[in-house]
């Protein structure tokens, strides 16, 4: 085989995944990352929070609630389920999940982090994840109900879970969190669930 | 909609910055069907190629300041961002299989037996740049299929340019002799 032979096989190869593109719902999920990042505020801004929330730790002698790898209180309007394997999809979104996963004055145990695995097995690794209801996001209550859609895990700012009530690490607001997101027939993001 | 379609890639990245959506959109569809392909061609897996896209355009929303413009050229620190991502995903999937390796799509059509031929030699060649090592695959890749010039390569390498020029002649090397092995491949 000549150079010329290998150039015509990979001009050819070439031609044959020229039009060749990322799926539409990656534009659309990085869309969705892309506006919540944007609605977040700035990183400095919380930085008078975090300097008040560690005088208050330092003064009622408590656990330093800001250090997330220590066990902190849950969330007071979310439960955490286990997620299970790749979940049937609902014709109706949850309304606010109300329900209060532990008794007050005791702690939850901090959802153990996942292995990272690779897109392809999400349903296996499910079964190790734990995971928070499905939160509508607060800018598509008017839209019409979801007849279909599909679901889909990515990665966002942890500052992303302080929207929805979550203690977050000042120190980690910018470090990535797992998170599957419900888009609906027409391609917008409905809810919103993290996972650990 | 603005028209973006002559502004540098530097400005969209430096408007997206301030929170500018629509040069996000722009930057994204401008700049995604290449790493994908990138990705794609590299790792022979779309899963991969999925999620090495979403995960480089994710850094340029969580890292605002991650782009270094003495450092190269922004298409040049995306495919190098995509590098990274793809070797970590073979590296992660080394010793699992890759279920969903692109696939020849049916030929169908008038000259089915063209077609066929057609296809048997494209998977061939597919093969055979899958087959090769990851360096030398990366810039068969970036020069051969993406018609990337040496410079910008190298710079998404993070090489010189006569390392680039040297694996590519290698690289041509390996696969000719891969495909010599089964005279059968013509176009």
């Amino acid at each position: 085989m000549s150079s010329q032979d290998l150039d015509k096989l990979l001009g050819a190869l070439r031609e044959d995944t020229r039009g060749v593109e990322a799926p539409r719902h990656v534009e659309a999920a990085l869309l969705t990352a892309f506006r919540t990042q944007a609605r977040a505020p700035a990183r400095h801004v919380w930085i008078p929070w975090a300097i008040a929330a560690a005088a208050m730790v330092a003064i009622v002698g408590g656990t330093g609630v800001w250090m997330l790898d220590q066990p902190v209180p849950a969330p007071p309007a979310v439960k955490l389920v286990v997620a299970g394997p790749a979940p049937a999809f609902a014709t109706e979104l949850p309304s606010k999940t109300l329900a209060v996963a532990s008794r007050p004055g005791k702690r939850a145990a901090r959802p153990r982090v996942a292995p990272p695995e690779p897109r392809a097995v999400p349903a296996t690794a499910a079964a190790t994840e734990v995971a928070t209801d499905f939160m509508p996001l607060e800018d598509t209550v008017t839209l019409p109900p979801i007849e279909s859609g599909h679901i889909l895990r990515v990665q966002l700012p942890q500052s992303t879970m302080m929207r929805f009530g979550f203690p977050v690490n000042p120190d980690r607001m910018m470090e990535p969190v797992k998170a599957d997101v419900v888009f609906g027939q027409d391609g917008i993001a409905r809810a919103v669930r993290f996972v650990r | 909609m603005t028209d973006f379609s002559t502004v540098a890639d530097v400005t969209l990245l430096r408007r997206m910055s301030a929170g500018d959506e629509e040069a996000f959109t722009a930057l994204y569809r401008r700049r995604q069907g290449g790493i994908y392909r990138f990705a794609l061609q590299m790792s022979g897996s779309e899963t991969i190629a999925e999620d090495v896209t979403q995960e480089v355009f994710m850094l340029l929303i969580r890292e605002k300041s991650a782009y270094d413009s003495a450092r190269g050229s922004v298409q040049s620190f995306l495919y190098g961002v995509a590098r990274n991502h793809v070797l970590r995903a073979l590296e992660r999937n080394r010793e699992s299989r890759i279920d969903d390796a692109v696939e020849p799509c049916d030929p169908g059509g008038a000259d089915v037996l063209a077609n066929l031929t057609r296809e048997e030699a494209l998977g061939a060649v597919r093969q055979a740049v899958l087959a090769l090592p990851t360096h030398y695959r990366e810039v068969v890749v970036l020069c051969e299929l993406q018609e990337m010039d040496y410079a910008s390569a190298a710079s998404a390498l993070g090489c010189s340019v006569g390392t680039v020029r040297s694996r590519l002649h290698r690289a041509r090397s390996l696969l000719t002799a891969k495909l010599r092995a089964d005279p059968a491949r013509c176009i």
